[in-house]
């Protein structure tokens, strides 16, 4: 009799909790509600030690691989292999210096021509569970970042927006994550559609017309139009084009004439591969516009 | 520590260092990330505790997963409690004796949390249900890295200890 309650109790337990993160979940789909709070504590907890982690990750990573050079190395005489590793420890220094300048040039170059403030971070940790594709960068709210704040790469290139800020962190949901959304535009013909990641790496331009002409290579920016980047950020370019479903969202079925579609289909490349970058500039909100100066002077 | 709340805090450092760690380790190599730590932790200590025990460690290990994810918040927690209280109905049904048993659980275990996260997805019309090349991926690894480490690491050790007394014979 006691084994059978305990049993009642466990399985009592199970299809609560159960039942109570099903609840969350459908809240959240429902509602749009992130429960910024509950993700925030655990986030402030962990951010600190994700920073320090990533510096102790870089500096391992460098240890390892020079500790593997060294033992290719190994097999030349002594004089030699000192010469050789100190010159290749400089070349390699020398280069990815050289790299990194160039990369940061690169988005002090951009910068400069961009409308707005922006600053420059760094990407400190990425989605482990490889589902949402998102990363993490180590500027937070102490550093002026908010919500929805655009983030581009070298060149220029659109990465993605801010979608949790943290006080040392934030959390940028990548233009390739299948959630994200971007008011695009067709360099050549200006039509406007939306650009939906479809995870790796892959990306769609939805709602062109079959009316509008598009040619393979043709450049994608962003349209300014969806109130969150800027116009005119590089995306990617065209890869293909289709001829869509007559309906967006339904099937296509295969005896449907080709002439009745209303849109077409177009997946693209996006200009930097999103899920390999380590260096970003993030918008920073512009500044409330100063009262006129009579109404200063009474 | 050996108070029910000793042992939460015990087990919320642990979730959080391995979901910590598991944010880092793709930075250093991108399929490392398909390591799922959370399930190794989740699945070792749900084999080792009663019912209720493996329940709030599955609740708990998915609440801080999907707390450092920036997904939906439950879809984790969801998976890790339902494939836990499996878990610990098979230990409790089943002798499972030896850590490469133990390695080969976790690596089901881990594919049928995907499996659920994945059907939980479609379930809810939300997009970014992984493929099932990926839940093999994800699951092969995880069991092939808790497999060495439960077999390898005590092998190497005996290995070591061997050689050591070898060495003070000689002397």
């Amino acid at each position: 009799m006691q084994a059978l309650s305990r049993t009642a109790q466990n399985a009592a337990l199970l299809l609560a909790l159960l039942m109570i993160f099903f609840l969350i979940m459908s809240l959240q789909v429902n509602r749009g509600s992130t429960l910024a709070a509950a993700r925030g504590a655990v986030t402030g907890v962990t951010s600190p030690v994700q920073r320090i982690g990533s510096t102790l990750g870089g500096l391992v990573t460098s240890t390892w691989g020079r500790y593997v050079w060294l033992i290719t190395a190994d097999r030349e005489n002594e004089a030699l292999r000192r010469r050789v590793a100190d010159l290749e420890r400089r070349i390699a220094a020398s280069d990815a210096a050289k790299r990194e300048n160039s990369r940061l040039r690169g988005l002090l170059g951009v910068h400069a021509s961009l409308p707005g403030e922006w600053t420059g971070a760094r990407v400190v940790a990425r989605d482990f569970t490889q589902r949402y594709e998102t990363v993490t960068i180590n500027r937070g709210s102490r550093d002026g970042i908010e919500q929805e704040a655009a983030v581009i790469g070298a060149g220029g290139a659109l990465v993605g927006r801010v979608i949790q800020v943290h006080l040392w962190t934030s959390t940028v949901q990548l233009i390739t994550d299948p959630l994200s959304g971007v008011g695009a535009r067709l360099v050549n013909s200006r039509a406007t559609g939306l650009v939906s990641g479809g995870g790796a790496s892959a990306l769609r331009l939805s709602y062109i017309s079959t009316l509008t002409e598009v040619t393979g290579g043709e450049a994608i920016v962003t349209s300014g139009e969806d109130g969150i980047y800027p116009a005119d950020l590089m995306i990617g370019h065209v890869t293909s084009i289709d001829v869509g479903p007559p309906v967006p969202g339904t099937p296509r079925v295969p005896l449907m004439r080709e002439e009745t579609a209303l849109f077409k289909v177009i997946l693209l490349d996006p200009l930097i591969d999103v899920l390999r970058v380590e260096n970003v500039l993030v918008q920073l909100p512009s500044p409330a516009p100063a009262p006129a100066a009579a109404e200063e002077q009474p | 520590m050996t108070s029910p709340l000793g042992r939460a805090l015990r087990l919320i450092i642990l979730f959080l260092l391995v979901g910590t760690l598991q944010t880092l380790v793709p930075q250093i190599w991108m399929p490392l990330g398909y390591i799922d730590g959370m399930m190794i932790a989740v699945g070792l200590v749900a084999l080792r505790t009663s019912f209720a025990g493996a329940v709030w460690t599955g609740a708990l290990g998915g609440l801080i997963q999907d707390s450092l994810a920036g997904g939906i918040i439950g879809l984790h927690a969801f998976a890790k409690t339902a494939v836990a209280a499996g878990l610990a109905l098979l230990a409790d049904s089943f002798a499972v004796r030896g850590q490469l048993a133990e390695a080969v659980i976790v690596a089901a275990a881990t594919a049928i949390e995907g499996m659920v996260v994945r059907a939980l997805l479609l379930f809810l019309g939300w997009p970014g249900a992984e493929t099932t090349g990926v839940l093999i991926t994800r699951a092969g690894v995880t069991g092939l890295i808790c497999g060495l480490g439960t077999v390898g690491v005590p092998l190497l050790m005996t290995i070591w200890q061997r050689r050591r007394r070898r060495g003070l014979q000689w002397r």
